[in-house]
């Protein structure tokens, strides 16, 4: 999952948010290495692992379809999100500005801060899991979806709050504190993978076949995952970053269009290692007599990536999933306040804050979010990504088909109704047959935001026309 | 010694721990000490390099 802690050593707040980046300010590819690197090692990733062997995934299926999903995740971010970064030099939010208008725009941030909200209440669950153990606090199953103890209530309002507080209060401290906690944080992950590989007896990658095979029937209220599902989700759990453009905001600062490819750190350390990692963690506690008791009697094992880590490796493990759920919820927190701050202006950053973390707290106390993460984050792709597709085509096709570029911009309007309609129609469309059809959400990601281009062209073609 | 050694030599650290317990030469309590001592290094040190360097 994505966090903007390093993101904020590159991108000073307040610097060229309404002028393209100079050249005097570019970055070389180093800077955006450890960037990515640190910024896909998030709390959540101490869930998303577990969430894969819920789903019923095979060893093969997990292992090639995230190296393949990963990689098209990189190309992407090379070959779509890198050239208009540095063609253009702008932030996501004013390029769509001058396309959209500024009030689509609000639109667009409100959504944005939502879904925030609710990615940083999983980060606040995932730390409240670690936090929780010392007061030997029942964890949340799988299958739960509302507070499930008192314990847990006052554990995540004790959590989200201290969180909340320091993001509005500290987060250059913290933004620092992230910056000297990754490396080890990265290690811990590996190290983890690595003694919970060798108490699973796994030695080789025919001993892991062996203990894990073909997979098994996905948990209760989960849908079995093949090739192709974690393929889809390991390619587009981070699509608003790359097809939605989100990381216009980032890249702008890149001297040359090679520096896309450092992404692969992120995606190769955050979402390959931590995330195979932290499924072995939660294979190891499935061979625990505690769970098979509980596979037993037909329930459903929790996914609490506190206990997990403390059974690997100890305190350090523990640490681990506090600063990692800490320090990724506080800059996102910080973000959602951030495009909440654009819709009310006048209002104060740290009362706004305050607002944000204390929705991102109420969304923690339910353990839906962060127990149905891999749907959620391909929600939050799917909605956010085809926003992207609008600043794809338009770049690209505007000028041939003798339209307008930044069309709010030039004729000075506040609402582009052609982003609007294909927006929601793409949406709206591929929602709806993903509902009706039972399929993953993620596997229409990529329609929607071709759709959401082509409608936007068309759309504007007729628009401008008159 | 220099800021990059410090978390290298700690990281170095971790990483021989996890191997002397892969090859069974460390138990699962000797690893999870370990691995807590080099976590106390890692954020205590970071902190002092830190500090001193804003002294001086």
């Amino acid at each position: 999952m994505e966090e903007v802690t390093a993101q904020e050593s590159i991108q000073t707040s307040g610097e060229f948010e309404r002028q393209p980046v100079p050249t005097s300010q570019l970055k070389d590819w180093r800077k955006f290495l450890g960037m990515y690197a640190g910024e896909h090692a998030a709390g959540t990733e101490f869930v998303i692992g577990p969430l894969f062997l819920t789903a019923g995934v095979s060893a093969f299926d997990l292992i090639v379809g995230l190296l393949v999903g990963n990689f098209l995740a990189v190309l992407t971010w090379r070959y779509i999100t890198t050239p208009i970064a540095t063609s253009e030099r702008l932030t996501l939010y004013y390029k769509l500005e001058k396309i959209s208008g500024r009030k689509l725009v609000t639109g667009y941030n409100l959504a944005n801060g939502l879904l925030f909200c609710f990615l940083a209440g999983a980060m606040i669950t995932v730390s409240a899991t670690a936090v929780g153990i010392p007061f030997d606090m029942p964890m949340p199953a799988l299958t739960d979806r509302m507070p499930t103890s008192i314990s847990w209530v006052l554990v995540v309002l004790g959590v989200g709050a201290v969180i909340s507080i320091v993001a509005a209060k500290g987060y250059d401290a913290v933004s620092k504190f992230s910056n000297i906690a990754a490396p080890w944080m990265v290690l811990v992950f590996l190290i983890a993978g690595i003694v919970a590989a060798k108490r699973l007896g796994v030695s080789s990658l025919d001993d892991l076949w062996a203990v894990w095979g073909s997979g098994s029937e996905p948990f209760p209220g989960q849908i079995k995952f093949t090739f192709w599902h974690v393929t889809a989700f390991a390619w587009f759990c981070n699509a608003a970053m790359h097809l939605g453009m989100s990381d216009l905001s980032v890249l702008r600062y890149a001297d040359r269009n090679s520096v896309g490819w450092t992404s692969a750190a992120g995606m190769y350390v955050g979402h390959y290692m931590a995330w195979i990692s932290a499924c072995l963690m939660f294979a190891l506690y499935l061979k625990s007599p505690e769970a098979e008791a509980i596979l037993a009697g037909g329930g459903v094992p929790p996914v609490a990536p506190g206990p997990l880590s403390y059974e690997v490796v100890g305190i350090s493990g523990l640490v681990c999933v506090l600063v990692a759920g800490w320090t990724t919820a506080n800059p996102t927190i910080y973000r959602a306040g951030l495009a909440f701050q654009a819709i009310f202006p006048k209002s104060f950053t740290t009362k706004v804050t305050l607002a944000t973390g204390a929705i991102a707290t109420i969304a923690g106390l339910f353990p839906a979010f962060a127990m149905k993460l891999l749907d959620f984050v391909a929600v939050y792709g799917f909605i956010l990504a085809p926003i992207g597709a609008v600043i794809f085509f338009e770049h690209y096709f505007a000028e041939r088909l003798g339209m307008v570029r930044n069309y709010a911009a030039a004729k000075g309007i506040g609402f582009n109704m052609a982003v609007l309609a294909a927006w929601l129609i793409s949406m709206g469309v591929f929602y709806t047959i993903s509902v009706q059809q039972g399929v993953f959400l993620s596997f229409f990601t990529l329609p929607a935001w071709i759709a959401c281009g082509v409608l936007y062209l068309v759309f504007s073609k007729i628009l401008q026309k008159k | 010694m220099s800021k990059f050694w410090f978390p290298v030599l700690i990281l170095s650290a971790m990483l021989l721990i996890t191997v002397l317990f892969y090859a069974d030469m460390l138990g699962q309590k000797d690893l999870n000490n370990g691995l807590f001592a080099c976590t106390v290094v890692w954020f205590g040190g970071l902190a002092a390099v830190d500090y001193w360097k804003k002294k001086a």
